[in-house]
């Protein structure tokens, strides 16, 4: 689906990382590498260091510290937030949604819209276009989108395709209506006959946890995890962005009449250095453009890496409007593209929890 | 033509060490026609195996083509690789 919107800005962006850091080398003992494998997977790869959240701690912990934090410093009124989006796979419950619990902690209006959306690593593009539908409404004027995950706790520490670069954190970003003309342009994409190739096998009512399903197991591709933890394809997985990916930017870009000399930055979802170098490679982009290296720094934070690429590649904000193209890619199979302006923001910050 | 395969086999030479530098407990890797599709090389070494290429032969390899057939056999490496350098 694509669509166009009109006369919508994001106001700030600000990201919360687990204080504690995990670090690749301390690992490698956990994976079935020689040494000499491991790292040279560290370079090619981007492994180093991630972020991994204490027992416990729930995505919406890191989001109320975010937005308390944005409140002290006057960047944020929440009896003026109309609606609030909250994107993730990992909810506080299986009900009520979280949502609803932010809802309550945060003291928002009872009128103010709130809903959860089950998505990972598109789910940026995902909530952004829910945001700017909800902002193409009268008496809608600001939006909270809270996009993030606490996605270590369910990985294996000895699966060596996910766990060195799996890293916890929670995005938030301020949406409102603008004066501007500028168009937005963004579309999502599924495949969800792929929905096995990233995918929880137990847990919910498909197969749901029993002794059995927590039972560690060696699978196909040499890792050792249960089925309560995450499986993930990766040469699929890896095939479908390298096809996928640019196809759906390019196509964003004709339809908007943009050449991408015109792109200042192209956020790509980090889900590690090689498919971010690769897609670049692919788009015919300088890589100058495509900011990387977040997995190193953060660790891949499925929804809550275009936040975190941005903070980290415009740590003050865009000082002048940029014009750029997100694109966030996996778990359904699915991936979304967005390609709007960015003008100078009232707050962005990566902070620790 | 004389200096095309000789340029085959000096990259054949190469493919070769490099894969056998990455897998040395594979015997007869020359004769092997399956080794990504039967999981004697696993994803992690078919990215270490392209590093390699673009290291080694000032190749960029599309990742379209990184694909398990490309990297059954060492004939399929070599072809991969000489594609690339626009000399298959």
């Amino acid at each position: 689906m694509l669509t166009r919107f009109k006369g919508v800005r994001i106001a700030g962006i600000s990201v919360v990382v687990p204080r504690n850091v995990s670090r690749y080398d301390d690992e490698i003992a956990n994976y079935d590498h020689t040494p000499a494998k491991a790292r040279k997977l560290k370079l090619v790869m981007g492994y180093d260091q991630h972020r991994v959240a204490e027992p416990g701690t729930c995505t919406s912990d890191l989001v109320v510290a975010g937005i308390r934090r944005l409140e002290e410093q006057g960047d944020l009124r929440l009896d003026e937030v109309d609606a609030l989006v909250f994107v993730s796979q990992t909810p506080d419950y299986v009900l009520p949604p979280t949502s609803s619990v932010l809802h309550g902690t945060l003291g928002l209006r009872e009128d103010a819209y709130c809903v959860d959306i089950n998505s990972g690593c598109s789910g940026y593009s995902l909530g952004l276009m829910q945001a700017f539908m909800l902002l193409q409404q009268e008496g809608v004027e600001k939006v909270l989108l809270c996009a993030g995950d606490l996605l270590s706790a369910r990985i294996s520490p000895n699966d060596r395709n996910s766990y060195p670069l799996t890293g916890d954190a929670a995005s938030i970003t301020l949406l409102e209506k603008s004066s501007d003309d500028d168009v937005i342009w963004s579309a999502m994409m599924n495949r969800g006959a792929m929905h096995e190739a990233l995918i929880i096998p137990a847990g919910g009512a498909r197969l749901p946890s029993s002794e059995e399903t927590k039972v560690p197991f060696r699978d196909a591709d040499g890792n050792v995890r249960s089925q309560e933890q995450l499986y993930m394809a990766g040469a699929d997985v890896f095939n479908f962005t390298q096809s996928a990916v640019p196809d759906l930017i390019n196509e964003v870009l004709e339809r908007s009449g943009t050449s991408k000399e015109e792109v200042d930055y192209f956020f790509l979802h980090q889900a590690n250095d090689f498919i971010v170098k690769k897609l670049a490679e692919r788009l015919e982009v300088p890589l100058a453009k495509v900011p990387h290296g977040i997995v190193g720094k953060y660790g891949n934070s499925n929804s809550a890496t275009i936040p975190i690429t941005i903070c980290t590649a415009l740590p003050d904000g865009p000082q002048e409007p940029l014009n750029v193209v997100m694109c966030g890619f996996g778990v359904g199979l699915s991936w979304g593209a967005v390609q709007m302006k960015l003008s100078k923001f009232d707050f962005c910050s990566i902070v620790e929890y | 033509m004389l200096s095309e395969l000789s340029d085959r086999q000096a990259v054949w030479d190469q493919v070769l060490a490099g894969v056998a530098e990455l897998k040395p407990d594979v015997e007869d890797l020359a004769d092997q026609s399956a080794l990504a599709s039967d999981g004697v090389l696993d994803s992690f070494d078919v990215i270490l195996i392209v590093g390699q290429f673009e290291d080694a032969f000032g190749v960029k390899i599309p990742g379209s083509e990184i694909v398990p057939e490309a990297f059954d056999s060492i004939e399929a490496m070599v072809d991969l690789v000489l594609r690339n350098r626009g000399v298959a």
